[in-house]
């Protein structure tokens, strides 16, 4: 009675069909937009490797076996280490200087416990040299009353000052001074 | 238009898959009409989500005009009504309406002029486009929605019960609408359990149960597969009326009210057995011819 | 993008919890900022960035709008980041009103009541405005990744989980997991001085390295997430 009700039947009520893509492929408006993703991924990474790079050419050559954080970047690393900043306001032209480099952070034990214990930063005085500093030396060092090289200051992360040290009295009162600073730091483990 | 092959795709975790389509080929030329209809969860849905592209199929290749369905082009050229309308109720009828204009591609400058327009041709006055979708009633709800999906005169309409919940009006609305996209070439894909409603503006229907295509008939024209022929007598005179279609080579089912349907293979037929009652004495209350698609989902088991 | 940013922007504001929720940190947050000054920032922002931008993606998905949004012609992407754009939108229009309201409140106080310590100076508002913002994109990056696959405000509870997992291990004795804790926080949740960068120093540190590379990550993965995604229909 009823006329093509059988399957196959149904298949054959079409129309000259179109032929159909591929599969169903995505569109050709998708597979450019990943390419555009692709991109600013690319450029992003490039952004942050050239950063980072950037951020390590400041230190200058490595000094003694201290991994130092560039200064500006300081605190926001001390923010999610969990740990005080240990900055040490230093110049070219200082001779106590030299022996902090030398005999402190070229010691294997200090340089450990300093690695360890806090995120050093050194910031290196240019007044002498290039006649003025950049004003954010000259910001730090008024803030922690620095006027003397070589001068540690221990700082919290949100800047407060924990403890200062001027000079260099030799290893022993260099550890002291540490370890009495990260004590006082007492910061609770995280943020 | 649309070319289906193969189409199948299932849901849901490990252990608890369901197969809602399963090996569904269909083609729809440009310019018709086509019904869905079938039982609740048969796939119907599912489907027209595919169609849409918002679905990947497991196996099979659905094209629209030789495109992937979610391709931008084709998306320039397609109406969408779904189901639920729930959503951006904070926004006016016509902030609505006017958003789909602009994200339609439509020139931003006719944007207001169009949402009325298109309002206009739902039976939705000024003062409803004022107020938020929030206060809609279920029916001004769905005249909304295809008023949004009618903007910029798509060529390819999708509707997902476009007719539910409305009330007489609306019905006639929706059906009104959809024969004048048709009348300009637009194809249009239909979901409906409106089956009456189904008759009268699809050129064909397939029907879909437990997700698999099982019947395609062609509704209208000459090449029409499906016939019936309806018509009350007076009750008492049932078995008079059957036998004189029988005279005439047509065995009908009776029903108690006075009913007779029988199968038709031409409505020349129809005339023939409005004669032969008519002849053998029997009053003829109604006839029509129809495709009963009611029937349809009661064969299957 | 634009007709997206507004529509996020548009949902949002015309909600009444929304903005009642913004309108009571808004006030706390000048309350706080009035008496402690802004040199500390801004305490309630992050609750703020939580509010505007969670669910921001899945609620479309729930209701049935994206379904209707995606059938016209726009990528994917142009509608998640018009929702991304549009978080960011809605987020500055709340730093703005509690900047103004701040000003607003310092200028009208009588001389004395004021602590004398709050320094409310333009430019340190501004700067702590700027990082609150900053830093708020970020997270909001998170949350929008989270939303492209996980429904209803469960993309709130992935972002508590990346907390979790990059703090927890910080109280664990083993170093080399405290190690490994600190490098992904680094990574994923880079921490940037804002307030020294939108001074001028370190601009091009490897904080804001970090920072720019994870928050384009973020974004991409989401843009990526949300392109694959199936939409079923409805929750039938």
């Amino acid at each position: 009675m009823d006329r093509s009700e059988s399957p196959e039947a149904v298949s054959a009520v079409a129309t000259a069909p179109t032929p159909p893509a591929a599969g169903t492929t995505r569109a050709g408006s998708q597979s450019k937009i990943s390419s555009v993703l692709l991109l600013v991924l690319i450029a992003a990474a490039l952004f942050r490797i050239v950063t980072t790079v950037m951020d390590r050419g400041q230190e200058g050559t490595a000094v003694g076996l201290i991994r130092w954080t560039e200064a500006r970047s300081a605190a926001a690393a001390a923010r999610s280490a969990g740990k005080p900043i240990l900055y040490d306001f230093t110049a070219e032209w200082c001779g106590p200087c030299k022996m902090l480099d030398a005999d402190g952070w070229a010691d294997a034990k200090v340089a450990a416990f300093v690695n360890e214990s806090f995120v050093p930063a050194r910031v290196v005085d240019r007044a002498r040299e290039d006649g003025r500093n950049p004003s954010w030396i000259d910001d730090l060092q008024r803030r922690y009353g620095v006027n003397a090289f070589p001068t540690l200051v221990v700082a919290a992360p949100d800047g407060r000052q924990i403890a200062v040290a001027q000079g260099y009295s030799g290893k022993q009162k260099l550890t002291e001074f540490l370890e009495g600073a990260r004590g006082s730091a007492n910061l609770p483990v995280g943020r | 238009m649309i070319a289906v092959r193969g189409v199948s795709k299932s849901y849901g975790r490990f252990g608890r898959r369901v197969q809602a389509l399963t090996g569904v080929d269909l083609a729809v030329a440009r310019g018709e009409t086509l019904g869905l209809i079938g039982p609740n969860g048969a796939g119907k849905t599912t489907l027209l989500t595919c169609l849409l592209g918002f679905l990947r199929p497991d196996a099979g290749s659905i094209a629209v005009d030789g495109l992937a369905p979610d391709d931008l082009a084709v998306r320039a050229r397609t109406g969408y009504l779904p189901e639920r309308l729930g959503f951006d109720r904070e926004l006016p009828g016509r902030a609505f309406l006017k958003h789909h204009w602009r994200l339609a591609g439509g020139d931003p400058a006719l944007a207001d002029a169009e949402t009325e327009r298109a309002a206009d041709r739902v039976g939705l006055d000024r003062e409803a486009l004022k107020r938020p979708l929030r206060g809609y009633s279920r029916g001004m709800l769905q005249r909304i929605g295809l008023a949004q999906a009618l903007l910029r005169d798509p060529d390819l309409l999708f509707l997902d019960e476009p007719a539910s919940g409305t009330d007489p009006r609306g019905v006639a609305l929706v059906r009104e609408r959809i024969l004048e996209a048709k009348a300009r070439g637009a194809t249009i894909v239909l979901n409906s359990h409106q089956l009456p409603e189904v008759e009268r503006v699809c050129d064909r229907i397939v029907f879909i149960d437990q997700g698999r295509l099982t019947k395609s008939e062609t509704l209208k024209g000459a090449s029409a597969t499906r016939r019936r022929g309806v018509i009350r007598v007076d009750a008492g005179r049932l078995v008079e009326a059957a036998a004189a279609l029988s005279t005439e080579g047509l065995a009908a089912d009776a029903e108690p009210e006075g009913w007779l349907r029988f199968p038709l293979a031409s409505d020349d037929e129809m005339v023939r057995a409005i004669r032969a009652i008519v002849l053998s004495g029997v009053a003829v209350y109604e006839a029509r011819v129809s495709a009963e698609l009611e029937e349809l989902f009661e064969k299957n088991a | 993008m634009s007709e997206m940013v507004r529509r996020f922007v548009r949902q949002k504001f015309g909600s009444g919890g929304l903005v009642a929720a913004l309108a009571v940190l808004a006030l706390l947050e000048v309350l706080g900022l009035v008496s402690r000054g802004a040199d500390r920032g801004l305490g309630m922002a992050n609750w703020a960035i939580l509010v505007v931008a969670a669910g921001s993606v899945s609620r479309d998905v729930s209701s049935g709008a994206l379904q209707m949004i995606l059938s016209r012609p726009i990528r994917r992407t142009e509608y998640l980041f018009g929702r991304y754009f549009g978080i960011l939108a809605a987020y500055a229009l709340f730093l703005v009103v509690t900047w103004l309201l701040t000003l607003l409140v310092a200028a009208v106080m009588p001389a004395g009541t004021r602590p004398a310590a709050a320094d409310l100076s333009a430019g340190t508002l501004a700067v702590a405005t700027g990082s609150a913002f900053l830093s708020g994109a970020l997270q909001a990056s998170i949350l929008l990744f989270f939303s492209t696959f996980l429904p209803g405000i469960a993309d709130l509870l992935g972002l508590l989980l990346v907390y979790l997992v990059l703090n927890l291990p910080q109280m664990a004795s083993a170093p080399w997991l405290r190690n490994a804790a600190e490098r992904a926080r680094e990574n994923m949740l880079p921490a940037v001085e804002w307030n020294e960068v939108l001074r001028g120093h370190g601009v091009l540190g490897a904080a804001t390295g970090r920072w720019v590379f994870a928050l384009t990550v973020y974004l991409a993965m989401a843009a990526v997430i949300f392109s694959r995604r199936e939409l079923p229909y409805g929750q039938e």
